[in-house]
C-alpha cells in the first residue's frame, strides 16, 4: 500500500469533520474522495500531507515516496509569472539549478500554459489550476494529491486535464483526487469512497460502474439516503 | 535564501517602501525649514550637533515604528493566504521558513532606515557639515541593530500571537525602548516599589535609546560604549531563539 488511513479523526471546536475514516490506496491506483461540501475531503487530504494534525487515528505512507499536491484554491506569489512560480518552488525542492529551466518549460507545456511574463495575479481560475498541477509535478513525485483539479476549467480545459491525469496514471503515478465533477472522476479513478459529514458512506469501484450504474447514480443513491 | 529573496521582491513590488520615502521627505522638509527650531530646557537648538542629536532620535523612533509595521503581517499573511501549504509539503522546516521570512523583514526594515538616514545625510550636506558623513555609515549600522531587534521581535511574536496583540507588544517595546533614558531617570527619582517596577521594565525591554545614543555619539566623534552594543546583540540573539520556540500547529 502506498497510503493507508486508519481510523482518522479530526475535530474543530468539538465538531467532528472527519470521523473514523479508514481506506488505503495501492501503488498506481487512482482513488477518489467524493462527497458534498463539508464532507471532510479537503481536510483528509491535508491530514495525509501533514498540513493538518489529526485528532485521532493515523496516516501511514510508504517511506521516501515523494508527494505532489495541488490545492483547491491555489495561492501563489501574485507578482511572479507562472514560470517564476515554478522556478521558486523548484528551488525550494532543491532541484538542481541546471535542470530547473528545462523542467519548468516542460511542465508549463504539459499543463497547457504559455511561458510568458503574465503575472499570476492576472491568471484566471483555470490557469491557476493548471499552474497548481504543474507545481505538484515538480520533482516527478510518485504520489499526487489533487484537490479539485478541474475546478474553474472550461469544457476543453477539463477534457485536457482528464487526458493528462490518465497519462500520469499510465506513467505509474498513484493519484488521490477530491472532486465534485463525478463524470471526470469516473473517467480517471479506479475506486474511491463517498463521504458525508466526515464518515465513509460507501466504497465504490469501477466494477460498480460497469454494472450499469453511473457514478452519479451511485453518488445520488448513497447521499440521497444520507442527506 | 529563496524565501527571503522572494519576500523581498514582493516588498519592493508592493511599493511599501514608498511610505518610508514619504516619512524621510517629511523629516528632511522639517530639517530644512527655517521653522525648525527645537527648544531644550528653554534654549533654542540651532547648531548642527544639537540638531543632529534630536533628529537622530526622531529617525531612530520612526525607523523602529516602520520596522514594526513592515514586519507585523509577513508571517501571518503567508498562513492566511495558505501559501504555507506549498512550502510545508516541500519539507522546509517551520523554523527555517519563519527565519527566512523574518530575515526578509529585517532586511526590508534596514533598507527603510537607510532611506530615513539618507535624510540626515542630506541635512548634513545642507548645513555644511559633510565632514560627518563618513562616520554616519557606522552610525547607521548601529541604528540597524535597533531596527533588527524590533523587526525580529515583531516577526517572532506574529508567529504565535494574533497580529493585534503582537503589534501592541511591539509598540510598547518601541515606546519603552526609545524612552529608556527618560525612564531610567524617572526610576531614580521615584524610588521605592514604583521605582523597582520601572527597573524591571527597563531590564526586560531593550535599550533602543542607549543604542541610538551610541550611534549618534559615534557620528559626532565621541567614543562608544561597546557594552550597550553587545547587550543589543545579545537581545537580538535571544529574540531569534523565538523562531525555534514559536511554532504553528497547522499550515
Amino acid at each position: 500500500m502506498m497510503i493507508e488511513i486508519a481510523h482518522l479523526n479530526k475535530e474543530y471546536k468539538g465538531k467532528k469533520v472527519v470521523n473514523d475514516l479508514s481506506f488505503s490506496v495501492a501503488e498506481n491506483e487512482a482513488f477518489a474522495l467524493l462527497g458534498s461540501n463539508g464532507a471532510g475531503k479537503s481536510t483528509t487530504i491535508k491530514m495525509i500531507l501533514g498540513l493538518v494534525k489529526p485528532t485521532g487515528g493515523k496516516v501511514v505512507k510508504t517511506d521516501n515516496k515523494a508527494i505532489g499536491y495541488s490545492p483547491e484554491s491555489p495561492s501563489f506569489p501574485s507578482f511572479l509569472s507562472g514560470g517564476e512560480v515554478l522556478t521558486y518552488y523548484a528551488k525550494l525542492q532543491n532541484i538542481p539549478r541546471e535542470e530547473i529551466n528545462h523542467t519548468v518549460e516542460r511542465l508549463v507545456r504539459m499543463v497547457g500554459l504559455d511561458i510568458d511574463k503574465t503575472k499570476v495575479k492576472f491568471y484566471s481560475k483555470g490557469m491557476l489550476q493548471r499552474l497548481a498541477l504543474a507545481q505538484a509535478l515538480l520533482g516527478d513525485p510518485e504520489i499526487l494529491l489533487l484537490d479539485e483539479p478541474c475546478a474553474g476549467l472550461d469544457a476543453m480545459g477539463r477534457i485536457e486535464m482528464i487526458e493528462l491525469l490518465k497519462r500520469l496514471k499510465k506513467q505509474g503515478k498513484t493519484i488521490i483526487i477530491n472532486s465534485h465533477i463525478l463524470s471526470d472522476i469516473e473517467k480517471v479513478c479506479d475506486r474511491g469512497v463517498i463521504l458525508n459529514k466526515g464518515m465513509v458512506l460507501r466504497n465504490w469501484s469501477q466494477e460498480d460502474i460497469r454494472e450499469n450504474y453511473t457514478l452519479e447514480e451511485i453518488f445520488t443513491e448513497t447521499l440521497g439516503g444520507a442527506v | 535564501m529563496t524565501i527571503t529573496m522572494n519576500a523581498l521582491k514582493e516588498r519592493i513590488r508592493r511599493k511599501e517602501l514608498y511610505i518610508v520615502v514619504a516619512v524621510s521627505l517629511i523629516i528632511l522638509a522639517f530639517c530644512g525649514s527655517d521653522a525648525a527650531t527645537i527648544s531644550v530646557e528653554g534654549e533654542s537648538v540651532t547648531g548642527f550637533e544639537s540638531m543632529f542629536k534630536v533628529l537622530h532620535i526622531i529617525v531612530n523612533a520612526a525607523g523602529c515604528l516602520l520596522s514594526m509595521v513592515l514586519s507585523l503581517r509577513t508571517i501571518p499573511a503567508e498562513y492566511q493566504e495558505k501559501r504555507s501549504h506549498l512550502i510545508w509539503i516541500r519539507g522546509v522546516s517551520q523554523a527555517g521558513y519563519h527565519a527566512q521570512l523574518a530575515a526578509a523583514n529585517v532586511v526590508s526594515s534596514a533598507i527603510a532606515v537607510m532611506i530615513l538616514y539618507a535624510a540626515l545625510i542630506i541635512y548634513a550636506v545642507i548645513q555644511g557639515a559633510a565632514g560627518y558623513i563618513p562616520t554616519m555609515i557606522p552610525g547607521l549600522l548601529i541604528v540597524i541593530l535597533n531596527i533588527a531587534i524590533i523587526s525580529l521581535l515583531t516577526s517572532v511574536l506574529s508567529i504565535g500571537l494574533p497580529s493585534f496583540v503582537a503589534g501592541m507588544i511591539s509598540s510598547i517595546c518601541v515606546l519603552v525602548g526609545v524612552l529608556h533614558g527618560i525612564l531610567d531617570i524617572y526610576k531614580n527619582i521615584i524610588g521605592g516599589f514604583s521605582g523597582a517596577i520601572v527597573k524591571w521594565v527597563l531590564l526586560i525591554f531593550p535599550d533602543l535609546n542607549g543604542i541610538q545614543g551610541q550611534a549618534a555619539g559615534l557620528v559626532l566623534g565621541k567614543g562608544i560604549d561597546f557594552h550597550v552594543i553587545l547587550k543589543g546583540l545579545l537581545t537580538l540573539y535571544i529574540i531569534s531563539l523565538g523562531l525555534w520556540v514559536f511554532r504553528k500547529k497547522e499550515a
